[in-house]
């Protein structure tokens, strides 16, 4: 059963699209639909006045033709599932696939907005989706496929996030080194005790030690141990070398000379992974750091590759606030959240910059994930893209080791290429949720 | 005329300027930049100027971007 099928039968879609071959033309695309199907569509070139809402136009009919693209948007009908899959058949349609377009654009009400997402989006998001498909069928052996109607709950041997991912393989992170830029770690923590740590501060005055339990909680998710006295596994590289380079004070918050500092020494120490669980709200159009930019695309050329959290602005379903810096830079992974439904995460933000080009790389368990804390605790559950970012971390690292020669750019596409996709838009979950190798 | 208010910068240099980054610290430091931290491998500079100085700092040759140091928190 392919992701469409499951999606369809998940009754996941509200939308399908069809893209039409160049050659035909509006009439006989209708017709097709028509005939097919027995769907009546309404056209936009029906509508020459843009401020006609799109779900206006679909209401009184099962579909929209838009005819600057040559695509058809139809609703979802469980009925007639098998029908529209049967129109990949037809000569004169290029693909049938499922409505990753309509889901981000779904709060906006102008049939010219629908026109501008499409223009900006649809190719790539067509391609992606396509690309996905063929992925998926053809790698269905090395992906084990998630059901979109899974729901995850921690378990005496490992937490959701862990299981979501698929940790449980013979891959540890053995040689590689991981660091994380945040609060520092509890040194005396002792699920790290026999680890090999490697520490340095960029906050003045402040030691390594953490204080805040935001760096503990976020090495925890990356290279938590495999085995605890009491606890479930909550860490995915339990054997990696953790570099703790301390670039936000005890209180959760830093300079951006600092983290840029601290991200310097990682690539510096040969780190193959940075993981940043921190960042600035931005604002739509406002562009991405030349700075953060400058370090993230000499870590790639030094082998290294820096993953940052989307961020958590979103208010969603009401509002989504576009990704953070240092996440949006194009040379820097981002990191949605996901819950327990492997849903999007109501805080987390999204790709929403069509200047910069910039969406979401890819997504990660980042509610009520459970890991270590500073003593007295010893462990919490919080929420965050700070949450997912080091999961996707952890993961990397375990690619690191299983495949020597994959370090920055080809580790990066490998993520994204082994990623698990969701029925969800790729402006909220990019590639979809990361999975450990094999 | 007011001086502006006292701010941390992030300065980063023209890919090409990367080896020859003393004539653009003394270029700074004349226009009253205080340099506080050199990334030479990275062509990057952080420092403290006066916030109308800026577009004096922007003009000097082989700076490509000027960023004000921006608060990160945890997320």
């Amino acid at each position: 059963m392919s992701i469409y099928d499951h999606l369809i039968h998940a009754n996941q879609l509200d939308n399908i699209i069809v893209v039409f071959s160049d050659r035909s033309g509006q009439a006989k695309n209708l017709d097709t639909i028509t005939n097919c199907l027995g769907l009546k569509l309404a056209s936009t070139s029906d509508y020459a006045d843009e401020s006609t809402s799109c779900s206006a136009a679909m209401s009184d009919a099962d579909g929209v033709y838009i005819e600057e693209f040559d695509i058809a948007v139809l609703k979802s009908n469980n009925e007639q599932s098998s029908q529209i899959t049967s129109l990949t058949n037809n000569p004169d349609i290029e693909s049938v696939e499922p409505d990753v377009i309509m889901t981000a654009l779904s709060q906006l009400d102008y049939l010219s907005g629908l026109k501008d997402g499409l223009y900006s989006g649809a190719n790539a998001a067509i391609t992606q989706m396509r690309k996905r498909l063929t992925d998926a069928n053809s790698t269905s052996e090395e992906i084990p496929h998630i059901p979109v109607n899974t729901k995850y709950e921690n378990t005496k041997m490992a937490t959701w996030g862990m299981q979501a991912i698929n940790a449980n393989t013979s891959y540890s992170g053995r040689g590689i080194k991981v660091a994380v830029l945040d609060t520092g770690l509890d040194l005396n923590h002792p699920d790290f005790s026999n680890r090999c740590l490697v520490s340095k501060s960029f906050v003045s005055n402040e030691d390594v030690q953490d204080r805040n339990g935001h760096g503990t909680h976020c090495i925890g998710s990356a290279c938590g141990p495999l085995h605890t006295a009491t606890r479930p596994r909550y860490g995915v590289a339990y054997d990696a070398d953790i570099y703790i380079g301390k670039v936000l004070s005890n209180s959760g918050s830093g300079s951006t000379s600092w983290v840029l500092d601290g991200m310097r020494w990682a690539i510096n120490q040969g780190c193959e992974i940075i993981s940043m669980s921190l960042g600035s709200r931005t604002r739509v159009g406002q562009g991405y750091s030349p700075a953060y930019e400058r370090v993230g695309r000499r870590a790639l050329e030094h082998g290294s590759i820096i993953i940052a959290a989307a961020g958590n602005d979103s208010g969603r379903p009401r509002y989504r606030e576009p990704v953070s810096s240092p996440a949006n830079c194009p040379s820097i992974m981002s990191v949605a959240a996901l819950d327990e439904d492997l849903g999007i995460a109501t805080f987390s933000n999204a790709g929403k910059d069509p200047q910069s080009g910039r969406e979401v790389d890819i997504a990660a368990p980042g509610v009520n994930i459970f890991s270590s804390w500073p003593l007295t605790g010893m462990y919490n559950s919080i929420s965050g893209t700070s949450m997912a970012t080091p999961h996707v971390a952890g993961v990397a690292a375990l690619i690191c080791e299983k495949y020597p020669d994959l370090r920055g750019t080809d580790l990066w596409q490998h993520l994204t290429r082994h990623a698990e996709p969701l029925p969800h838009s790729i402006m909220d979950v990019g590639a979809g949720i990361v999975q450990c190798p094999l | 005329m007011k001086l502006g208010q006292k701010k941390r910068y992030v300065i980063t240099l023209k890919e090409h300027n990367d080896g020859d980054i003393a004539q653009v610290i003394s270029s700074l430091a004349a226009c009253g930049f205080t340099v506080e931290r050199v990334m030479d491998d990275l062509g990057i500079v952080t420092g403290i100027t006066q916030s109308n100085n800026i577009h004096v700092v922007k003009q000097i040759q082989d700076v490509e971007s000027v960023e004000e140091d921006t608060q990160m928190g945890a997320q």
